[in-house]
């Protein structure tokens, strides 16, 4: 695991911005996102700006400065280097680089509803953001979620194409009832409970058994997982944390050997096959 | 013809330009003057699994635009519109 030095690329872009906001916009994909070419395939800067930004990435503002400072203040990345260390231990994990930022806090939804927490996880590298006011525990619940992902992307033998919406429900449901197991229910994210059984089973009939097998680059793959217009907000990974619950309760397993299942045998364990 | 010429007729396609230091840009024209092609971002498909949040930026990436000297231009085609 290599917790790569963000802090001191955030550093640099505090000492480098300006007050135009194109400028500064400018100077954050140049330092930021140009490192970051080298861990895509075929992706350029800017294209890994948006997508970032998509994600949760802070945006250039006046009062960044600040919030970069308290975060670097606060270290971080000597918690989340422990952290991932243990989890790499437990499951036996993958080495991925980990890259920590600022999240969007003038993001009103993403403040609300997640308290300023957002991640994003490859096989072969995890994306934390957070904001000055992230505490150890939302740090760690959030380093277990998305290590969590690494884990079982890297040892899932399915490319990013072959990946369907039940892969999708799985990885989100193990990711967080990992959180829930190590740092128990009050750690969990908001759409671990937002559906009572009785709606999830409704969804489940109307949503997702008719579309289990949508590949993830499908639009609509996205669409279920997040929500849109008619479908459930969250639906997807409020399904997913159901489902993976109620494997854990009809089977006597660990998430050691979770993570090395198929999605499959996850479904076939739970309530919903 | 020249880039200019080529980027002038060809604004709202999607481009990929490689410049003489080797980096490659890809991106919709939005204009383009003596001096420099002014590219916007498509929506990129990067993939890779989240928390939960999920909020485009910008709707189509106001304000994420950008320019390439068109001096520093060493390829530049015309991408598929399937491509985005």
């Amino acid at each position: 695991m290599v917790l790569v030095e963000t802090n001191k690329w955030l550093d640099q872009y505090t000492q480098k911005k300006g007050s135009s906001f194109k400028k500064n916009i400018l100077i954050q994909r140049t330092l930021l996102c140009e490192p970051l070419t080298d861990f895509f395939n075929d992706a350029t800067a800017e294209e890994i700006h948006m997508h970032l930004l998509n994600h949760g990435l802070f945006i250039p503002d006046p009062l960044d400065k600040q919030v970069i400072k308290e975060i670097i203040d606060k270290d971080f990345w000597q918690l989340a280097n422990q952290e991932i260390n243990q989890l790499q231990n437990d499951w036996n994990g993958p080495d991925v680089p980990v890259f920590i930022f600022p999240s969007n806090y003038t993001n009103k939804l993403l403040i609300r509803e997640f308290n300023g927490l957002a991640g994003l996880s490859y096989q072969d590298k995890i994306f934390l953001f957070v904001t000055n006011h992230t505490n150890d525990d939302e740090l760690q619940s959030l380093i277990t979620h998305e290590y969590n992902h690494a884990c079982r992307l890297s040892l899932s033998s399915k490319s990013e194409e072959e990946l369907n919406l039940l892969d999708g429900l799985v990885l989100e449901g193990l990711a967080e009832f990992a959180v829930k197991q190590r740092l128990g229910d009050k750690n969990l994210t908001k759409w671990t409970n937002i559906y009572s059984k009785q709606v999830i089973n409704t969804h489940w009939e109307k949503w997702i058994k008719p579309n289990l097998t949508i590949k993830k680059m499908e639009k609509k793959h996205d669409q279920l997982m997040y929500g849109l217009e008619e479908i459930p907000k969250w639906l997807g990974y409020s399904f997913g944390f159901q489902l993976v619950s109620s494997f854990f309760e009809h089977e006597n397993t660990t998430m050691y050997e979770s993570l090395r299942l198929p999605s499959s045998a996850i479904l076939e364990g739970s309530d919903f096959h | 013809m020249s880039h200019y010429h080529e980027c002038r007729s060809n604004i709202g396609r999607p481009v990929r330009i490689q410049t003489i230091d080797g980096k490659v840009h890809r991106g919709i024209i939005q204009k383009v003057n003596h001096s420099h092609v002014f590219l916007q971002p498509m929506s990129p498909k990067l993939g890779g699994y989240g928390y939960g949040f999920y909020g485009p930026y910008g709707g189509y990436g106001a304000g994420l635009g950008w320019g390439v000297a068109l001096g520093s231009i060493a390829t530049l085609a015309f991408l598929p519109l399937f491509f985005w």
